[in-house]
């Protein structure tokens, strides 16, 4: 018995590792001379995994892509470029060991996310610390970026969102009173509701009721209790697609009528099945529409659609503008240093990216238009488009732009 | 079948064991700082012959788990439970075919997954050929050849000598293997820190015999008070703006101060321990505890000072290697002293009776107080070195779910027993980061090692005992020391 078994155990162990196969080197007809890591910082778990599916999906077929063409090519040398996907689990802290983990363990030369600005605000700050290139495709908040020469955005800021919410609620509701309901303690929504409410009373309107509360948070009702009895105009709300359809419903059931607003942090495609008809006609700002896409944003929805069989949403959007902008920077330095990449990401002037043109400034925030979107029988439609002032520039075209 | 092979194993290692009774630790000191030697010569040039991209992480126990991390168990019970956006027509079928997809993918994990992807026994049979040939033969091959020579000479040294040697030869190791600034240099730095909270809590609940439940609530503390100074004093930061120090003088005496202060802080935290247990013990002050817990992090969730819920940003990237090596060496040193002095047989009698030990005239009020100052200031400094290793605080982090990690490590080790703590502070870490490729499955495999531990081994791997480490001195030279674990057995009836 012990011989046969032993003979087994041998035999097991010469066979396993030939049908097992050793990662065999790279047998495709690039000659890839060595791999570009890149690290993707998403919420795979936790409070808004839809996000974090988003994420990887755009990532891995903007890297498929760039890899079916032969990868990365500098001085004439094709390199692979991989992702490693670390979960941030939604959460701050684990998003911060997520990224020291990636540029100390993994040894990346970028890092694209995390996500929100709960996330970014604090993980750019490692990333800065730790001199390593960071692209947070969604984060809106200024301080993501703030004095950070290392970390860089694909999305709009929060002061230039504020204002647009804001002229949208006097314009298209002539709101003279208005209500805001945020999350106090993660730094998108905080952001956004302040820069709303001091827009809004720039342009007029009263904000009547500043109301908040924690992550997790289910119930909304004394908040909203305190909202109706200030007879708001309307309601702006910067939450996630997994607090909207809660805080909507809530507010219906407690009898307000009139309209909800809220901002880019809606444009999950899950908000639509979440929240039903109760959200039918709402507005909220955003990085792009589907349904007004030029060229680049086309053949980008295109292949999406192909591939996943969804319709992209603005993380995946702007997911892949990040790494086009990533790639373009690489070629551009040609280089695979860190300080290499990220000197040739800040001097990216004009990039036309699924999500529009921009142009960044100083900070290495990017200048776009915002699109409004209307919820309309479950889907998302454009509806109206705010840039700011002087943008685009005429003479475009003949810019560098993203391949 | 498993007995089989353990029986034969144990035949062919036999006479290796025979030969290597007795030997001295630092012999095996001596042969492990070879294979270090070995690794850094030829290491990355092995792994690359055996096909790995890189050297194998952690002995590759992490390797070996990353084959699995494909597994997607959410399909078997999420038919059931769809979410508004799923349409589930037959969910039996569909958890079915889940299960389907989940056992060949499982199987795709044990054999071949894709060129990147090597399969399970793959990644295992290489992994024990580098553990092999780069560890285990090295170290056995120096062991044998050293054993006589080192054996003698340690018995010429005086006590002082053969622990600094001891001392030396294990900073070299540690450096040597791990003190590349990357995943081997974090792992040990948080080790470290695993270490200090485990064995401070293990004061409390182990020498003491309370049942403290909120030790993430002093690390808080020290963490938050340590980077606040840090960062007024010598950071320039968007929360406190410019240094009011010159930068430069941060390190070292700084960060020490820095540390120090921490500590003290959270001591007086622990204060609001103290003086509960005063009066109350066991259950009830186990729940005084938690509240502290609570209280804590509630506190610090409405300071805007600090970036209330949103956390502390910019705290300087400032622990390393070294600092954690001396701060876990200090605190180790701390608590082993106290707890074989007088002071300490104190401790321990409260918790075999604590009327007894009052009326054998120990004050138990001073005892207490002592016991969960001292332990609230090392993990006050633990959370300083936390702080600073990952330049963000946030006091989500320090929950309920911290404390019960360092729970899982005392108890692991078993209670009132420092080398237990350390050993159990050691596998957790390496748990932790070998099952991270799980992901979401890792909160169940460590509190499943919990429930079996409890179940099969409830005193831990050393309840109330002491690893005994020979050090290889002569009879003279370590008779005190036979006396003290003595007089310690002894007291603890063990």
């Amino acid at each position: 018995m012990n011989k046969r078994l032993l003979t087994l155990v041998l035999v097991l162990a010469i066979i396993l590792p030939v049908f097992g196969g050793l990662p065999a080197a790279a047998q495709d007809e690039c000659d890839f001379v060595g791999e570009a890591v890149i690290g993707v910082i998403a919420p795979l778990t936790g409070d808004i995994p839809k996000v974090g599916e988003s994420t990887v999906q755009a990532a891995e077929m903007a890297v498929d892509e760039i890899n079916a063409e032969c990868g990365l090519e500098i001085d004439g040398e094709n390199y692979e470029v991989i992702i490693v996907v670390e979960d941030n689990e939604s959460k701050a802290e684990s998003s911060v060991a997520a990224a020291t983990r990636l540029i100390v363990d993994e040894e990346v030369i970028a890092i694209i996310g995390p996500q929100s600005s709960k996330q970014a605000v604090p993980t750019g700050q490692v990333a800065n610390d730790r001199e390593t290139p960071m692209i947070s495709p969604w984060s809106t908040n200024p301080n993501t970026t703030l004095d950070r020469p290392w970390v860089f955005r694909v999305a709009f800021l929060d002061p230039f969102q504020g204002p647009v919410d804001a002229n949208f609620a006097k314009e298209e509701f002539g709101a003279e009173t208005a209500a805001v309901l945020y999350d106090i303690a993660s730094d998108y929504p905080k952001g956004l509701a302040e820069n709303f409410r001091d827009a809004a009373e720039e342009a007029g309107i009263e904000i009547v009721a500043f109301e908040s509360f924690t992550t997790g948070d289910t119930d909304f009702s004394s908040q909203l209790t305190n909202i109706i009895a200030a007879e708001p105009d309307v309601i702006f709300t910067p939450q996630y697609y997994n607090e909207v359809p809660l805080i909507v419903q809530q507010a219906r059931e407690l009898g307000y009528e009139g309209p909800i607003i809220g901002s880019d942090s809606w444009g999950t495609p899950d908000l639509l099945d979440l929240c039903g008809d109760a959200c039918n006609g709402l507005f909220f700002s955003t990085h792009y529409a589907p349904d007004i896409a030029t060229d680049v944003a086309q053949t980008f929805i295109q292949a999406y659609e192909e591939r996943y069989d969804e319709r992209p949403d603005d993380v995946a959007a702007l997911t892949y503008d990040a790494f086009q902008m990533l790639f373009t920077a690489i070629e551009n330095a040609q280089s695979l240093e860190r300080e290499d990449i990220r000197d040739a990401l800040a001097s990216i002037e004009l990039f036309e990216g699924v999500t529009g043109i921009m142009s960044f400034d100083e900070q290495g925030d990017p200048i776009k238009c915002a699109v409004i979107i209307q919820i309309q029988d479950g889907e998302f439609t454009y509806y109206d488009s705010a840039c700011p002032p002087g943008f685009p520039p005429e003479d475009m075209g003949s810019e560098e732009s993203g391949s | 079948m498993l007995s089989a092979i353990r029986n034969r194993f144990s035949r062919l290692v036999a006479p290796l064991r025979e030969r290597l009774q007795g030997t001295p630790l630092l012999v095996y000191q001596l042969g492990i700082l070879g294979a270090v030697v070995i690794e850094q010569w030829v290491g990355k040039d092995f792994a690359r012959t055996l096909a790995f991209r890189k050297i194998p992480k952690l002995f590759g126990i992490v390797d070996i788990f990353e084959p699995f991390s494909n597994l997607d168990f959410s399909g078997i019970l999420g038919p059931f439970f769809p979410s508004p956006s799923m349409t589930v027509s037959n969910p039996v079928s569909q958890s079915a075919g889940a299960i389907g997809d989940l056992i060949q993918t499982f199987v795709n994990a044990l054999f071949y997954q894709g060129r990147r992807d090597p399969g399970f026994f793959s990644v295992l049979i290489r992994v024990v050929v580098y553990d092999l040939v780069i560890y285990v033969l090295p170290t056995l091959i120096i062991v044998l050849l050293l054993r006589g020579v080192i054996t003698r000479f340690l018995r010429t040294l005086p006590r002082w000598a053969n622990i600094g040697i001891h001392l030396v030869l294990f900073y070299l190791i540690i450096v040597g293997w791990g003190g590349d600034g990357g995943t081997r240099e974090l792992v040990l730095i948080f080790m470290g820190i695993n270490i200090m909270l485990s064995v401070s809590l293990n004061l409390v609940n182990g020498y003491m015999g309370e049942f403290s439940v909120g030790h993430a609530g002093f690390m808080a503390v020290g963490a938050y008070v340590s980077s606040v100074i840090t960062m007024v004093l010598f950071a320039d930061t968007r929360v406190f703006g410019p240094p009011l120090l010159p930068p430069e003088w941060g390190l070292p005496f700084g960060f020490i101060i820095a540390l120090i202060a921490g500590g003290i802080a959270a001591a007086i935290a622990g204060l609001l321990v103290a003086f509960p247990s005063f009066r109350t013990r066991g259950d009830y002050l186990a729940i005084v505890t938690l509240a502290v817990n609570f209280i804590v992090q509630g506190v610090i969730n409405n300071l805007e000072v600090v970036g209330g819920p949103r956390g502390l940003n910019g705290v300087p990237l400032w622990t390393n290697l070294n600092w954690t090596l001396l701060f876990t060496l200090i605190s180790l040193g701390l608590i082993y002293n106290l707890v074989n002095s007088t002071f300490g047989k104190g401790i321990i009698a409260v918790r075999e009776d604590e009327i007894a030990a009052e009326l054998m005239g120990v004050n138990t009020r001073r005892v207490k107080l002592v016991a969960f100052l001292v332990s609230s200031f090392i993990a006050g400094m633990a959370g300083g070195l936390f702080a600073h290793q990952l330049a963000y605080v946030n006091p989500g982090v320090f929950g309920i779910l911290k404390s019960t990690e360092v729970l899982v490590m005392v108890y692991l080790g078993g209670m009132g027993s420092i080398s237990g703590s350390v050993i159990a502070a050691v596998i957790f870490t390496i748990l932790i980061e070998a099952l991270r490729p799980l992901a979401v499955l890792k909160w169940v495999v460590v509190p499943l090692i919990l429930i079996l531990l409890m179940i099969y081994r409830p005193q831990g791997l050393f309840g109330f005992r002491e690893l005994n480490l020979n050090l290889g001195m002569s009879r003279s030279a370590s008779r005190k020391k036979i006396v003290t674990s003595e007089a310690s057995d002894a007291i603890t009836g063990d």
